[in-house]
């Protein structure tokens, strides 16, 4: 066993003890649910600024992901799948979000007040980072979310499966889609194969 | 595509790089207004006491509320109710408002 793979083990024993505790509710329980907060939050905010494209809407589904997590937190079993049950929690608030927002915005559009727009950059301009989240901005919702649980997240098949509540051969499926997708948008944009994504 | 090293040798992956290495600076009071929040909810559907410190609160603008309240016993209430009473300065005379009433009348 590698010294990240023994991290990762500890980790995972730490937040099923502290999901024990947090079942167990009362005021220990609240703060056993308070430290899974402080041990979380990062991947969780980082994950939702790339699923949504923006900081404060990150920040404002992470916080009802926590809340909906804490209320419901009987139903994580023993503890040791935290992250992954808290993922899954974040991707369908993170869908509704978006799709929300998208409503919104339509309707703003058909009463005549217009949503601000993105102005799209001078071609040349965007180069490393911004151009790879240009392209994964330019790509379907589903290729997106997809895309970052596989590259960013760096997830297995069956665990993308797992959050995204479909099965292993249509996980496999959409990625090798979104793959293709991903990289007609990204040579089309000037991105080529040797690129590290760095300016 | 499922194993360590296919994914490493990805050149999508390696494209990726720049994203998982990207440090993500979340707002600095983030975990706190999380836990406000939480504290707020577990209060409101009953799934613990009320915390040490919202406890803590209250026996706090209670003693304050007490600490008051004896300050002020030797002091002539606010507003009996009674507006029957002529108004009286510490001098005891009539105010001048209260005058102008009884003249209108």
């Amino acid at each position: 066993m590698t010294e990240v793979e023994v991290e990762v083990d500890v980790a995972v024993e730490e937040d099923a003890a502290l999901v024990r505790l947090a079942a167990g509710r009362g005021l220990k329980g609240q703060l056993a649910f308070e430290k899974l907060v402080d041990r979380h939050q990062h991947w969780l905010v980082r994950l939702l600024i790339h699923l949504l494209g923006s900081q404060s809407d990150a920040e404002d589904v992470a916080q009802e992901a926590f809340i909906r997590a804490f209320l419901a937190i009987e139903d994580c079993g023993d503890g040791s799948r935290f992250r992954g049950w808290l993922r899954v929690i974040a991707r369908r608030l993170a869908f509704n979000h978006r799709r929300d927002a998208r409503t919104r915005a339509q309707y703003e559009e058909r009463s005549g007040v217009l949503a601000p727009r993105s102005v799209a950059p001078i071609s040349g301009q965007v180069e490393g980072r911004d151009l790879l989240k240009q392209v994964l901005g330019e790509l379907a919702y589903p290729y997106r979310e997809i895309m970052v649980l596989r590259f960013v997240e760096e997830l297995p098949i069956k665990e993308i499966a797992r959050v995204l509540e479909i099965g292993e051969s249509a996980a496999k499926m959409r990625l090798s889609r979104a793959r293709a997708e991903f990289q007609r948008t990204y040579e089309k944009k000037g991105g080529s194969r040797g690129d590290t994504g760095r300016a | 595509m499922e194993t360590r090293d296919e994914l490493e040798s990805d050149w999508i992956h390696s494209v990726f790089e720049v994203l998982r290495e990207e440090v993500v600076a979340i707002a600095a009071d983030f975990g706190d207004r999380v836990k406000g929040e939480i504290d707020q909810v577990a209060a409101a559907q009953g799934v613990r006491p009320p915390s040490a410190a919202a406890l803590l609160t209250s026996v706090a603008i209670e003693s304050g509320n007490v600490a008051v309240g004896l300050f002020r016993r030797g002091d002539p209430p606010l507003d009996d109710g009674d507006d029957d009473d002529p108004a009286e300065d510490p001098k005891g005379q009539v105010s001048d408002e209260r005058d102008d009433e009884a003249r209108d009348d």
